[in-house]
C-alpha cells in the first residue's frame, strides 16, 4: 500500500538532474529562470536535485565536450531506472556552431538514448516547462503508469 | 511589540501567485522573437546563400534530376540553428521566415527538420541578341542607360562599371567571372540564378536586371 502511494507520489514530483557539459551558460541561465519564482517550476512538481542518484530527470546542456563526456556518462549511469534524459538547446543535439571541432563530441545520442530535444539556442522557459512536462509523461509510461 | 510585515505577509497568503501559470495560461513570445523556422518553397530559387552563411551548418538540400529541371529539396534542421536570422537577412526572396512559435520538442527523429520540396525549371535557352558590350570598347556619347536583359539575369553597363569584382564575389553561385586588369565581365548562364545579389552590391549601379 505504501508503495503504491510512494510511486504515486514521485510520479508527481520528478526531480531533476542538470548536468553542464560544456555549455556556453546561456541554456543553463534559462534553466535557473525556470526555477525562479517568474516562471516557478516548482509548482508543477518538478524540484532540482543535487545528486544524481536522487534524481528522475536528467538536464543535459552543453555540446559535450571530449573533456565531460566521460564525466557526463559516469553521471547518467549513476540516474536509477526508469530515468528520462532531457537535452536541452542545439548543442547537445546536434553540436550546434561546435560541430565537427575536434573537442566536441556531439551528439549526445551517439552515447545513450535521449527522451526529449528542447530545441532553441537557448530555448525559452516556456519550451523548457513543455520538454519537462513531455518527459515526465514519458517517465510515467516507462514505469507502467498511466 | 511592532510587526510591520504582519498585514503584508496575511494578505499575500490569500492573494493570487506572482508566477507565470504558464501551461494553464498560453503565453505569447516577445513580436521579434526568432523561433520555428518557415520556409517558402515557391519562392526560393536555389542560390544556396541560406547555407553558406549559416553557422551551425543546418541547412542542407538535395538535388534530384527530373524532366522539368531539379527537384530540389531544402531542410533546415532546428536542432542545430543558433536561429541567428541570417538565413533570412541573406535571402534575397524572402523564403524563410523566423516565428514566434517556440514550441519546438524532438521525440523521434524527424520531429526538429523544417523542409520544403520545390521545382527548378531547366533554364531556358535564351533567344539569339546581340550580347552586352564587353569591355569600355562602347561609344560613351552613344550609350544611354543599358537595357535589362529581359530574362531576370543581370547585364552590366560598361560605362559605369569599375571591375571592382564585388559582384563576383558576392555572386551566391558563382556565376560571374569579373577581371580587373583584363576589364572583362563574364556571366555563366547557366550558374545564374537571377537573385540579384550582384545589382545588390554593385557600388556604382552598373547591373540591371
Amino acid at each position: 500500500m505504501f508503495k503504491k502511494l510512494i510511486a504515486e507520489s514521485a510520479a508527481k514530483s520528478p526531480w531533476l538532474f542538470h548536468i553542464n557539459a560544456g555549455s556556453c551558460n546561456g541554456c543553463d541561465i534559462e534553466l535557473v529562470a525556470v526555477l525562479t519564482p517568474r516562471y516557478d517550476v516548482e509548482r508543477l512538481g518538478f524540484k532540482l536535485s543535487g545528486s544524481p542518484r536522487q534524481a528522475d530527470i536528467v538536464v543535459v546542456t552543453g555540446p559535450v565536450t571530449k573533456q565531460s563526456l566521460n564525466r557526463v556518462l559516469r553521471t547518467i549511469d549513476q540516474v536509477p531506472e526508469p530515468r528520462c534524459i532531457v537535452t536541452m538547446g542545439s548543442c547537445p543535439q546536434s553540436g550546434n556552431v561546435f560541430k565537427d571541432s575536434y573537442s566536441v563530441c556531439a551528439p549526445l545520442s551517439k552515447y545513450v538514448h535521449v527522451d526529449v530535444d528542447i530545441a532553441g539556442c537557448a530555448p525559452k522557459p516556456e519550451a523548457i516547462i513543455d520538454g519537462l512536462a513531455l518527459a515526465t509523461q514519458i517517465l510515467k509510461e516507462k514505469r507502467g503508469q498511466k | 511589540m511592532d510587526f510591520p510585515f504582519v498585514r503584508e505577509a496575511v494578505s499575500k497568503l490569500f492573494s493570487k501567485p506572482s508566477c507565470n501559470m504558464y501551461p494553464f495560461v498560453p503565453s505569447e513570445a516577445a513580436p521579434h522573437y526568432r523561433g520555428r523556422i518557415v520556409f517558402h518553397p515557391e519562392t526560393c530559387i536555389n542560390c544556396n546563400m541560406c547555407e553558406r552563411v549559416c553557422a551551425g551548418g543546418a541547412i542542407t538540400h538535395t538535388e534530384e534530376k527530373v524532366e522539368e529541371g531539379l527537384r530540389v529539396t531544402r531542410s533546415f534542421d532546428l536542432g542545430s540553428c543558433t536561429f541567428c536570422n541570417t538565413c533570412a537577412d541573406f535571402c534575397t526572396r524572402h523564403s524563410i521566415e523566423l516565428t514566434t512559435d517556440y514550441h519546438m520538442l524532438g521525440v523521434e527523429e524527424g520531429d526538429l527538420i523544417v523542409s520544403g520540396t520545390f521545382l527548378k525549371a531547366a533554364p531556358k535557352k535564351p533567344a539569339p541578341k546581340p550580347a552586352p558590350a564587353e569591355g569600355g570598347a562602347a561609344p560613351a556619347a552613344a550609350a544611354p542607360a543599358i537595357q535589362p536583359r529581359g530574362d531576370g539575369k543581370p547585364a552590366q553597363d560598361p560605362n559605369k562599371c569599375v571591375y571592382c569584382t564585388l559582384c563576383a564575389k558576392k555572386c551566391p553561385s558563382e556565376a560571374l567571372t569579373v577581371d580587373r586588369k583584363e576589364k572583362t565581365w563574364v556571366l555563366d548562364e547557366d550558374k545564374c540564378v537571377g537573385c540579384g545579389t550582384c545589382r545588390d552590391v554593385c557600388p556604382k549601379d552598373a547591373i540591371v536586371l
